[in-house]
């Protein structure tokens, strides 16, 4: 209570502090660090399209990482296969991200539960094949790289310095977009759907529609984040959009607790920290991953779509943030 | 056979359903007259909810036709004949758990035109925004005496009130027909007292057809009476004829829960 | 010529068919009983196999390390059921997400033990002379892999149809409630039906390593395989699990000869096609 009375009082200087200070970020920040941020910047995006998803609408969704990784494919193919460059390989990326959630949603919306779960993760690896197995165009195993980030009047966003610059926007953009539409009557119209379905469609709504349209939408978010990362690292392979991915994704977004978009940031900073830590001491990476996975699963298992993530210390804080905004 | 289906408020010819091998509705005509208000009895497993479900359009029938204020809805989907104006409350109630009694009100009163029309414009607009809807929601909220639980969580609730949320929900849509399935069950005699009057309340244009075990407040709210055993319509009449109906006693009023 | 293709590409397909339905019966299994869906069933297949593979090189007896992949994944499997999905018993959600926190860990504790590179499981030597029939030349032990998937399926429909396992099964399926008052013990009935079902993942994961390769990924493939196999065949019916199996290695048969670079991809179109007008797959219902 009181963080949240501390929170609520300040809450505007907080917060102008906070987004003041990550637009210093590339000042002072040494290059290590500033690595990090960018990554933490872009996967949050991805995550919040998860927790938006998950949180809102109900869906557990394993094709999230499918749609990042087909516009970073999708950019990646344009600029080292065919020469298309900067704004038309962005656009491309997009539409890209947003065509294959716009298809895979007229069947995975139809189900919920775990057909929801099933059908996303089907669909999500069958992508994982196609970038797996059509080495013409994907490089296969190996994937695309060489891909250098945009040049626009004689700044190069290859420098980390000025690629944060245009990720924060967006970023930050993306958070304010959400967050607008979960308080919007959209917003709740889905909330209505997760918990009530039947209900929805007797108070005249169309269900199917409502779902829908988050779906793709969280598609897209998600291939917003493709593109950034596909940029910064130069590289894209399968292993961008495999089930690992997926896994990670949804894990930092129920670690940070899948009703907020910012534990979707939180979640997003601590998983990238442990990988960090973790990558230099030991090797078994996904394993420490998948132990992680399995005790949030065991120890928040009704978390995954109510609030029993009390054991998480953050709980506190997101829970202040949540009730501030409201 | 059935005649004068474009003046009723509901029409039923032949209407039927089997689940696997079983029929759980078989045959069933009904007409229901604008403003009527009628109560539907019958044993445990008669197929009063499933006819229900096949009025809403939430199970397709196998046999029959269905008009709604004198449209054939037979192949309508569930959200067109909501939009008609159809409303229901469920046996085991419905509601959002998760939401407060506020916004279960709200998204009932903004419904259809908001969603549909204006996806998009909706998109950016904050839910509580709207003057119009809130003094709707605030109307609804005290017409079921939830006025003092509006910022509630609709999962928290006593039993009582969960049913009172249930039937504010279907009056919010402003229907024109009303179905409502055992409305008073599983009250105590108080709070059954309290539903009772707040049926009683409702606007007399509104058609209702409802599902009811308990015969007191049968009799108290409806014109008219039918009875249902066996998937199948036997007796229709005013209550208190049905009360003196042989064949009515014996399958139904001879049954234990009747005063329960 | 062409109908020599046509035979090759049937009986190749009817292998792959045996292995996935091997696969996919064992997750319609588990998901009848306990609503459980097993993402972990790849993950079964691919340690099933590498277990066979090392039992393989230690006795050199194919047969004893088919059984001994089984079975490890069978006593897993009960390790994993009594003590974690128990914990979770009910929510379906949860009980899905932990099995997929299992695949992950599975995978990489195989990663580290039995290494990344492809490996294959040697065939049993009595099996290796080809046969020699309609004009055709085909490796015998491909043969004897379908006559196990046959042997197998029989075996399921025996068990469940025709014993008193099968028809308390089949009770509990029906309803549980009922089913343990009149005396079945569900508890005790769904250990050994997860263990049924793991165990036909194992030896899935030996068979498929015995003509495929073992290697790190082959998990993930084989359970995308065997979820669009029960997808579309409708999660929990039996008959659904053969009909997919047989339509998705036919495809995938398909594509490996004629357009290799897609061959995983294009069994998204039975998929879709099915799902376009069963939202629940052929023989599947909701809940
Ligand atoms: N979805 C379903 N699948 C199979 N059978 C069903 C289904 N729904 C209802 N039934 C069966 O149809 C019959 C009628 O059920 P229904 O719920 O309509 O009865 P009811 O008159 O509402 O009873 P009650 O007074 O107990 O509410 C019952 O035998 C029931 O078991
Ligand atoms: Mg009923």
């Amino acid at each position: 209570m009181s963080i949240y009375r501390l929170y609520c009082k300040y809450k505007l200087i907080l917060e102008a502090g906070i987004v003041l200070s990550l637009f210093s970020f590339p000042w002072w920040m040494p290059a290590f660090y500033l690595t990090l941020a960018i990554r933490v910047l872009f996967f949050s995006i991805l995550v919040m399209s998860f927790t938006f998803l998950a949180g809102q609408a109900g869906m557990i969704s394993l094709s999230q990482a499918a749609f990042f990784g087909v516009s970073a494919y999708a950019v990646a193919i344009t600029t080292v296969r065919f020469g298309i460059h900067f704004p038309l390989s962005v656009l491309i990326g997009i539409l890209a991200a947003m065509g294959l959630a716009s298809f895979f949603g007229l069947f995975a919306v139809r189900v919920k539960g775990v057909y929801f779960l099933m059908i996303t993760l089907a669909f999500g690896q069958i992508i994982w094949g196609l970038a797996d197995q059509w080495v013409s165009l994907t490089g296969g195993y190996n994937g695309i790289s060489g891909i250098s980030s945009p040049r626009i009047g004689g700044i190069s966003f290859a420098n980390p310095r000025f690629f944060y610059f245009p990720l924060l926007c967006v970023f930050l953009a993306c958070l304010i977009f959400l967050a607008l539409i979960k308080r919007s009557p959209f917003g709740l119209a889905l909330r209505g759907v997760r918990d009530n379905p039947s209900r929805m469609v007797m108070l005249g709504y169309p269900v199917f529609l409502i779902k829908y349209v988050a779906f793709v939408l969280s598609g897209v978010i998600a291939g917003i984040s493709g593109i950034f990362f596909v940029y910064f690292t130069g590289v894209i392979n399968p292993h961008a959009l495999g089930l690992s991915q997926a896994v990670w994704v949804m894990l930092a977004s129920i670690l940070g607790g899948v009703e907020s978009l910012v534990g979707a940031i939180i979640g997003t900073l601590i998983l990238s920290a442990m990988e960090v830590l973790l990558g230099q001491i030991i090797e078994r990476y996904m394993l420490v991953i998948g132990v992680a996975f399995m005790l949030t699963i065991l120890f928040a298992s009704k978390g995954i779509m109510g609030s029993l993530q009390k054991f998480i210390p953050l709980r506190n804080l997101i829970n202040a943030i949540n009730k501030a905004h409201k | 056979m059935v005649k004068n289906h474009k003046k009723s408020a509901l029409t039923l010819q032949g209407v039927s359903k089997w689940f696997g091998g079983v029929s759980a509705v078989r045959g069933v005509d009904l007409v229901i007259k604008v403003g009527e208000r009628r109560a539907l009895i019958g044993p445990n497993g008669a197929g009063k909810t499933t006819l229900f479900n096949l009025i809403t359009g939430e199970l397709p029938l196998d046999e029959g036709k269905i008009w709604l204020f004198g449209r054939d809805v037979t192949y309508w989907s569930a959200r067109q004949r909501v939009m008609l104006g159809l409303g229901r409350t469920y046996q085991i109630t419905q509601i959002f758990p998760n939401l407060t009694v506020e916004e279960n009100l709200f998204l009932a009163v903004r419904r259809r035109q908001e969603i549909s029309t204006g996806l998009l414009s909706n998109l950016f607009r904050s839910q509580t925004a709207d003057s119009v809807f809130r003094e709707r929601v605030r109307q609804v909220a005290q017409s079921v005496n939830l006025e003092d639980a509006l910022t509630t969580l609709a999962g928290e609730l006593s039993y009582g009130k969960q049913r009172q949320l249930e039937l504010g929900l279907a009056l919010a849509v402003d229907p024109k027909i009303l179905l409502l399935d055992e409305p008073t069950a599983g009250l105590s005699a108080g709070e059954r007292k309290w539903m009772t009057q707040l049926l009683e309340k409702i606007d007399k244009k509104v058609t209702i057809l409802f599902i009811e075990h308990n015969i007191d407040v049968a009799l108290h709210i409806a014109d008219s009476v039918s009875v249902m055993y066996k998937g199948s319509i036997i007796a229709e009449a005013d209550p208190e004829k049905i009360r003196m109906n042989k064949r009515v006693k014996e399958v139904y009023l001879g049954s234990p829960e009747v005063n329960g | 010529m062409t109908e020599k293709i046509v035979l090759l590409l049937v009986l190749n397909s009817l292998t792959y068919a045996a292995v996935l339905f091997v696969m996919a019966s064992g997750l319609t299994l588990a998901f009848n009983l306990m609503r459980v869906v097993n993402l972990a069933h790849g993950a079964f297949y691919l340690v099933g196999g590498y277990v066979g593979l090392s039992v393989l090189i230690i006795t050199g007896n194919w047969g004893i390390a088919l059984i001994a992949g089984g079975l490890t994944m069978a006593g897993v499997s009960i390790v994993i059921e009594r003590f974690l999905l128990s914990q979770v018993r009910g929510n379906f959600l949860a009980q899905a997400l932990l099995t997929l926190s299992l695949a992950i860990i599975l995978a990489d504790v195989s990663l580290a033990v039995w290494g990344g590179d492809p490996i294959s499981i040697p065939s049993p030597t009595f099996l290796n002379s080809p046969i020699y029939f309609f004009g055709i030349i085909y490796p015998g032990f491909r043969l004897f892999i379908l006559l196990i998937g046959i042997i197998i399926g029989v075996g399921l429909w025996f068990l469940l149809k025709k014993t008193k396992l099968g028809m308390a099964i089949r009770a509990s399926v029906d309803n549980r409630e009922i089913a343990s008052a009149t005396g079945v013990n569900v508890d005790r009935l769904s250990v050994m039906v997860f263990a049924l079902s793991a165990f036909l993942g194992g030896v899935a994961g030996v068979i498929g390593g015995s003509f495929l390769a073992l290697a790190p990924g082959e998990d993930f493939k084989i359970l995308t395989l065997t979820l669009v196999v029960v997808i579309m065949g409708g999660m929990g019916s039996f008959g659904g699990t053969i009909i997919g199996a047989l339509i998705i290695s036919l495809i995938l048969s398909i594509g490996r000869l004629y357009v290799p670079q897609f061959s995983i991809f294009l069994t998204f179109v039975p998929m879709v096609l099915v799902l376009s007008i069963w939202p629940h797959g052929l023989f599947g219902r909701e809940k």
